[in-house]
Order: C-alpha cells, then structure tokens, then sequence
C-alpha cells in the first residue's frame, strides 16, 4: 500500500527538516556551512541512549533534555572552535574547514565514550500504532511527525513573532543595519547555534529508535539533511522544512524501486536535477534577479 | 630583479633541484620514500584542486570523483583490457576531463549550492564505482594492477617511483605556473576577486568557471592513474567524499592562494596521517583538533604561522 | 527615419511586488554626454544595472546600436562596448593597479590555456599590447600611483579613477558612470570635468549618474530626471534647472506647504 511507505518518508523527512533548519538557520545568519550539524545529532541520539537504557528516564522526558544539551553543546563549539577563529578576519572557507575538524573530534570522541558498534535503543513503543481511517501510523513515525511538526510550527513563531526571533533575522538580513539598531550581533549568533543544536538534538533523540544509534550517523544522516536543505533552498526556513520532506519521501519510495545501492545516490541526483532548474532551491531566492 | 637577486634565485633553485633529486638517498628508510611517493600523488592532486578552489574560487567537495574516475579509467584499461600504460595513462586524465564537462551545467550554481551539488556527484560516483562490479570489482577492490611503465623503463618500487612522482609534480607545477601568470589567470583572479567587476570587463565566467573544472579534473584524473600504478590496489572507499574532504584540507593547510602551499601541504597531511597512526584511536581527534587550530591561521595556512606567532609575541 | 540614437531602452523592473523601474524611457544620440538624476531611490542605479546586464528586465527592450541587448548576460554587453563603473567601488584588490585596468581590455585579445602553457608569441604580443593600453589607460585618467602596488592598497580617490581607467581602456562606445564624483572635493571634481570633456572629444557616449549638480549642469548636454522609478522630465540642464516638477520631486512638498 501506498500510505505506508509514504508515512515512514514523511517521518523521516521531518527528522531530515530539523537537521536542514539547523543548516539553514546558519547559513542565513553567517553563511556558514555548518558540517558538524549531523555529529550534534548524533550526540543527541548517542546521549539519548545514555538517558534512556542507562538511567533510565522516560523517553518522552528524554528529548527535551537532549535538546538542552545539544544547544549547549552547539554554543560550546562556537565559543570554543568557531567565534575565535571568526575573530581572526579569516576567509570563510577555513570557518568551513574549522566545522570539519569539529566533526572529526565529535564522531571519534563519540567511538571513545560509547564505542564503534552501533547501538539500538530499548523498546520504547509497544506494538500498537495509531489508526486514522485508511492510515496506519506506527508510533516511531508518530513521535517525528508530532514532535518534528511541533517544533517547526514553534519556530515559525518564534521566528515571526518573538522579538528575539526577529532580531534573528534583521542581524541575517543586514548586519550593520541590526547592530546600528541596538541588536547584540554575538548574542543573536548565539541563539542562532543553540536553537539549531537544539534542533539536531530533537533529530537525534527521534531518529534513534527508528534506526540504530552509532557514531557515524552525523556523517550518514548529516549529509543527506544537507542535501535536503539544498534542495529546498540554503538559507531558507521553508525552505528546509519542504526539502526535508521532499527528500524523505523520496528515498522511502527509491528504495523500494531501485537497488539498495543506489538508493542514496538517487537523493542526489534529484537534488542537481532540481538546482539546475532553479538554482537557489525550491524557496532561495533567485541568483540573477 | 637586479642581475644579482636573479642569480640569487637561480642559486636557490638549483640547490632545491639537487635536494629533491637527491632524496631517495638521503632518506633513512624504504618506508619513508614510500609517504613521499604518495605524497606527490597527492600534490598533483591537491595543485588541480588549488587551481579550481584557490584561484578560480569554486569550491568542489566532489573531486575524489574525477580522482577515482582516473584510477579506475587506468586500472581497468590495463588490467582488463591489456592496454599499454603508457596510453592508459593519458585516458585516465582524458575520460576524468570529460566527466568534469558533464558537470558544466552546474557551474553556474553560487558558491554554497555549487559546493553541496559536487558533493552529491562524488557520492553518486563514487555509488557507481562502488555498484557496477562488473566494472569495478566492486567493493572487493581491484588488485594485481600493473606498474606504471615508459618503454622499457619500468617503475615498480618506491625509489623509481619517486623520479615519475617527482616529475609530474615539477611539471604540472609549471604548467599551472604558467596558466596563472597568464591572461587566463588574470580572468579567474578577477572573477574570485569580484565577478560583477569581471563580467561588466567582458569576462563569461561560466567559460572560464567550465575551463578551470575540466583541468582541474583531468589533473585529478592523472593523480588517480598515479596512484593506481603505485598502489597497484584500488578500494572504492579510497574515493570517498572524506577522500574529497582530505585534499581541500591539504591545500587550506598549505595556503589556498599558493601552488607551492599545496605541494607543501600535500606533504604535510600524508606525513601528519601516517605519524598519527602511532597514536590509534586518539589519531584522529587529534588531526580534527589540529584542523581546528590551523584554520585559525587565516588564508595563508601554514605560511602564516611565522607572522601569526610575531603578533602573539608583539602583544603579549 | 533615420535612427541616430546609440541607445534605445524601454524597461519595467520588479522585484517582488516592488517596481523599481516602471515602463522607464531612455533615449540617447550618439557622442551624447546624458545626466541622470533623480532623488534617492528613484531607480537610477537599477536602470544602470539593467543596462549593463547585471539585472534582467522585467519586461521592455534594450536596443544598442540597432541590437536588441535585453536577454544579453553582461559580458556579452560589455564585448558590444558598454562599460560601467559602480557606486560602491568594485576593483580586484590583490590585482596590481595596471593588472586591473588590463582585466578592462581582455575582451579585445583572445589568447587562451594553450597560448597560455605553450607560452606562444600570440600571448606574448596580447599582453605587450594588453599592458601598453592599460598604461596609457592610466596615464589619461591621472593617476600616477605605482602600478604595481595592490589596487587595494590605493586611497580611496586613486581606486575611483583606476575603475574609471579599467572602464575606459578598451574604448567603449557608451560608458555609465555610477556616482563618478561621489566623496570627491572640488578639484579632484574638476579634473572629472576635464575627463568626461576629453571622453567625449574621443567619440564616447556618456550616462553619468550623479547627485552632484554642479558637474552634471556642466559637463551634461541633456538631462534625465527619474523619480519613483518613473521618467519625470528630461531636457537640457537650463530646462531641467527650471522645471518645477523637478524641484518639487527634490525638495518636496515641504516649501509648497509653507508658502
């Protein structure tokens, strides 16, 4: 049946839309291409295991906690790694480079803390599953499409509504303008990387019990949420929430009609097939106007 | 120059020459000829990537593609197919070329979307390199690849290879040399430096944008056969975006704007890889945070070192 | 009838909702030196911008030398012989001084990689002749800074006049100058006097964008005002200094109000 394979795509690609807003949010606010995004989810997954199988807590109370710390983490990296070296007046490649490294030392730490062998979360769900009419929604698709749901609506407003969300973007838009204004430019960057620590966290925590936890998964998972972040159009909010869902569907449905190895490529491919015609994304904004 | 600082410099040049032709004789052991020789592979490799991000200013998270494409273009053309390799050679850098003029219609994609768009045709490649076994051998990996041969000279250890390796970096060095002191390179600075001021001065970025692409591959496609008759093995795991990610890292290390920094900084991450082997799973936390600290540098990599440590010492 | 018009355009440009030039009219003769005036915003950068090729227009035509250029991407513009300088200055600041008037003239030589690796005679002649013309560029517009220095390392006034030297080396047939005389004092405004007065002599159409009325009154042989992206008046600097509409659209309706 259709709906099936179309509910775990679009579960997925809610997962793929937080990491792309976490990607987006950053590229708008500094044009950062930010490569250790998907190793911050990938501390939220691995950290999820520790909260849930090793103390313990409820898994409901466990996402907003790994969304705690994975903003923590993420202003961490920026204090640390990014904020001295945009200091130094340095070309924005190295910033670039500097995200890398960072994605190194995660991932690796991650192997020293909890290993290389992948790691499968308890079972959290029953066996039941949620029945809307014709729709059979089971709850580790559930919980991606409430809580992913949830937050991007939340962020919307925040975006549109909250005075700090606002700065946000005045300080992405036009920066000497902003801080003319009274904006904290280091302040709102601030915010910027915990709310998309925040985001890959929540990424982390839902994907965990779908697939197995493991110290790889940021650059798996990362690069695909970047490609759909592309796709949907770098910078953009909507932009990111579409092609999250757009490349979630579209790899369940690829990997039921092409061969397993290719599959990943097909994400790709659809990816140039969808640049070439607009080059900004389906939401940037257009190159030459 | 006055007569005395160009015979200055010819001196200096000439004492380089000596030390790189005396090397292999100079080094303690095999095994540290065997780095230097993977070393310059991966200078020929990191000067087309130079050339394409450095000058032109694109930036291409997919070149492992055109990397591997030249490896497998050789390896199969002599191992399955008897080629010459001497021939085979050249078609590993032509069949890369024209796999970058594929990829053409995308250059005129901004920075950002440009580099994501290279990353996912690297791993679409690198996808089909790893599929078609039939082509390939897959993720077996293809063994019993000949030596690089020219006539009857046959170059099939480390101390002969370092003569080809030598060689090819001296000469794809000068050609690049000379390709940036030339009109040509005028047009790329000034397209990295401001495109809107380059286009307005009747320079078609997308022609010159294109160019640089397909030499910058058919490059990678030489190192790639290269490294196909040093190693005499390929794995499609060799030609990975991390592969791809690793030669960007070589030539930000080594000075973005400088041929001479990607040699160097070629040099240095195979030395650095191999030395942090010592230190098992620490090794690669270690090179990230290394990374780290060198992108603070600025954009003069390693070169900068010298000036970054004055001004510490200046205002401490 | 015989069409003595250089250039030809009719454009409306959108952005969004938002249009910045709306149906805007510009006709200008051969060997004309034309003012474009108009208070802040009224289009006159965009207009510049979509003559040169940087913007597409929404829709109209652009019709240079009797060739439709609309569509045009702007390096073909500028091999048709438009050249432009920018209101924020856009030179190369790694290039040297000379090297960046020479990037003016790389349309009008052709030597490529081969002639580059091969280091063939053509590549050699190209670039006496490319560097012989960029000096002399240099010579005509005054600027007398070592040429070898980094561009940006220039004073600000120094970089105004070498964009003007790379616009001017491959003699183009209409230069648009954006804001020329912007952060200038008055002597290094006359001096722009002379050089528009010589371009001119030498054949060159001019569009001279400029807020200074001082120099457009003088150097201008006819005026365009534009005013909310639309054409407001256009006519000779004594009609325009005259016009009534033109000096409301400056001043507003403040002294209408008051009197």
């Amino acid at each position: 049946m259709i709906l099936d394979p179309l509910i775990g795509g679009i579960a997925m690609g809610c997962i793929y839309s937080l990491i792309a807003l976490g990607y987006n949010m950053l590229i708008r606010a500094m044009n950062l291409l930010h490569f250790a995004q998907g190793e911050v989810m990938m501390v939220g997954a691995l950290a999820g295991v520790t909260l849930v199988s090793g103390l313990r807590v409820p898994y409901l109370v466990a996402i907003p906690v790994i969304m705690v710390i994975c903003a923590a983490l993420s202003l961490a990296l920026d204090a640390l790694a990014y904020r001295p070296i945009r200091r130094r007046n340095v070309p924005v490649i190295n910033l670039i480079i500097a995200t890398l490294g960072v994605s190194i030392v995660l991932s690796n730490g991650a192997i020293l803390i909890w290993g290389a062998e992948p790691i499968r979360y308890p079972t959290i769900y029953g066996s039941g599953a949620l029945l809307l009419g014709p729709v059979r929604i089971p709850p580790q698709f559930l919980a991606p499409l409430l809580v992913g749901g949830g937050l991007m609506v939340a962020l919307q407003f925040f975006f549109t509504k909250s005075l700090v969300g606002i700065a946000m973007r005045a300080a992405a838009q036009d920066r000497d303008t902003a801080r003319l204004m009274g904006i904290d430019i280091d302040r709102t960057i601030q915010y910027t990387f915990a709310i998309s620590g925040a985001m890959g966290g929540a990424a982390g925590a839902l994907l965990g019990p779908i697939i197995f936890a493991s110290f790889n998964m940021g650059e798996i998972i990362g690069i695909k949420a970047f490609v759909a972040a592309t796709l949907g159009g770098l910078g953009s909010m909507p932009g990111a929430m579409v092609g999250g869902i757009v490349f979630g569907v579209i790899e369940t449905f690829a990997a039921l009609f092409i061969s397993s190895g290719y599959k990943d490529a097909l994400g790709y491919g659809v990816m140039i097939a969808i640049l070439l015609v607009a080059p900004s994304g389906l939401f940037g904004r257009r190159a030459r106007a | 120059m006055v007569g005395g600082e160009r015979g200055r410099r010819r001196l200096r040049v000439l004492a380089l020459a000596v030390l790189l032709l005396a090397l292999p004789w100079l080094l303690p052991q095999r095994y540290f000829l065997r780095v230097v020789d993977l070393g310059l592979v991966y200078a020929v490799l990191a000067l087309g990537l130079q050339l394409l991000v450095g000058s032109a200013g694109q930036l291409s998270l997919g070149h492992a593609a055109f990397y591997g494409t030249g490896a497998y273009t050789s390896a199969i053309l002599t191992r399955k197919l008897g080629l010459p390799v001497e021939l085979s050679f050249v078609a590993g850098g032509v069949v890369a070329a024209l796999l970058g003029v594929t990829l053409v219609p995308i250059l005129r994609l901004r920075g950002n979307e440009l580099a994501v768009a290279t990353l996912g045709f690297g791993v679409i490649v690198h996808a089909i390199i790893l599929n078609e076994e039939w082509l390939t051998e897959g993720p077996f990996g293809m063994m019993r690849i000949p030596s690089f041969r020219l006539g009857p000279f046959v170059f099939d250890n480390e101390f002969r290879f370092y003569f080809l390796g030598l060689a090819m970096v001296v000469l794809t060095y000068l050609a690049f040399r000379r390709l940036t002191r030339s009109r040509f390179g005028r047009a790329l600075e000034a397209i990295r430096q401001s495109e809107e001021a380059a286009v307005t001065s009747g320079i078609n970025p997308v022609l010159y944008k294109s160019k640089v692409f397909v030499i910058a591959a058919f490059t990678a496609g030489l190192a790639g056969t290269l490294f196909a008759h040093l190693n005499r093995y390929l794995n499609p795991n060799d030609f990975t975006l991390a592969e791809s990610i690793n030669v960007l890292i070589m030539i930000v290390v080594g000075g973005l704007r400088s041929l001479e920094g990607a040699i160097v900084g070629a040099m240095i991450i195979v030395f650095a890889s191999e030395y942090l082997r010592a230190f098992k799973e620490y090794r690669l936390i270690l090179f990230g945070v290394m990374l780290v600290l060198l992108m603070a540098l600025g954009a003069d990599g390693l070169r900068g070192l010298p000036s970054a440590l004055a001004r510490r010492l200046h205002r401490g | 009838m015989a069409d003595a018009s250089l250039l030809r355009a009719h454009v409306t440009k959108r952005f969004g909702g938002l249009a910045a030039l709306d149906a805007v009219s510009l006709i200008i003769g051969a060997g004309e030196v034309r003012g474009l005036i108009g208070p802040n915003g009224a289009g006159k950068t965009t207009l510049v911008n979509v003559l040169s090729g940087v913007l597409r227009p929404t829709t109209g035509s652009i019709r240079f030398g009797g060739e439709e250029i609309a569509a045009s991407p702007p390096y073909r513009i500028a091999r048709l012989g438009i050249r432009r300088t920018f209101q924020t200055l856009r030179i190369f600041p790694e290039l040297s001084a000379l090297e960046n008037v020479a990037v003016g003239y790389h349309a009008h030589t052709a030597a490529e990689t081969w002639d580059a690796l091969l280091a063939t005679r053509r590549a050699a002649r190209e670039e006496r002749e490319t560097l012989e013309h960029a000096r002399e560029a240099l010579a005509f517009v005054g600027l007398h800074a070592d040429p070898d220095l980094p561009a940006g390392a220039l004073a600000y006034g120094q970089q105004r006049l070498l964009e003007l030297a790379r616009a001017v080396v491959a003699t183009p047939r209409l230069l648009l100058l954006d804001e020329p005389a912007a952060g200038m004092n008055p002597a290094e405004c006359d001096h722009l006097l002379g050089l528009i007065r010589r371009l001119q002599q030498q054949g060159i159409t001019l569009l001279v964008i400029e807020h200074r009325m001082d120099l457009i009154m003088e150097a201008c042989d006819r005026i365009t005002v534009l005013n909310y992206g639309r054409n407001l008046a256009e006519g000779t600097p004594t009609e325009i200094q005259t016009n009534a509409a033109v000096v409301e659209a400056y001043l507003g309706t403040y002294e209408r109000a008051g009197a």
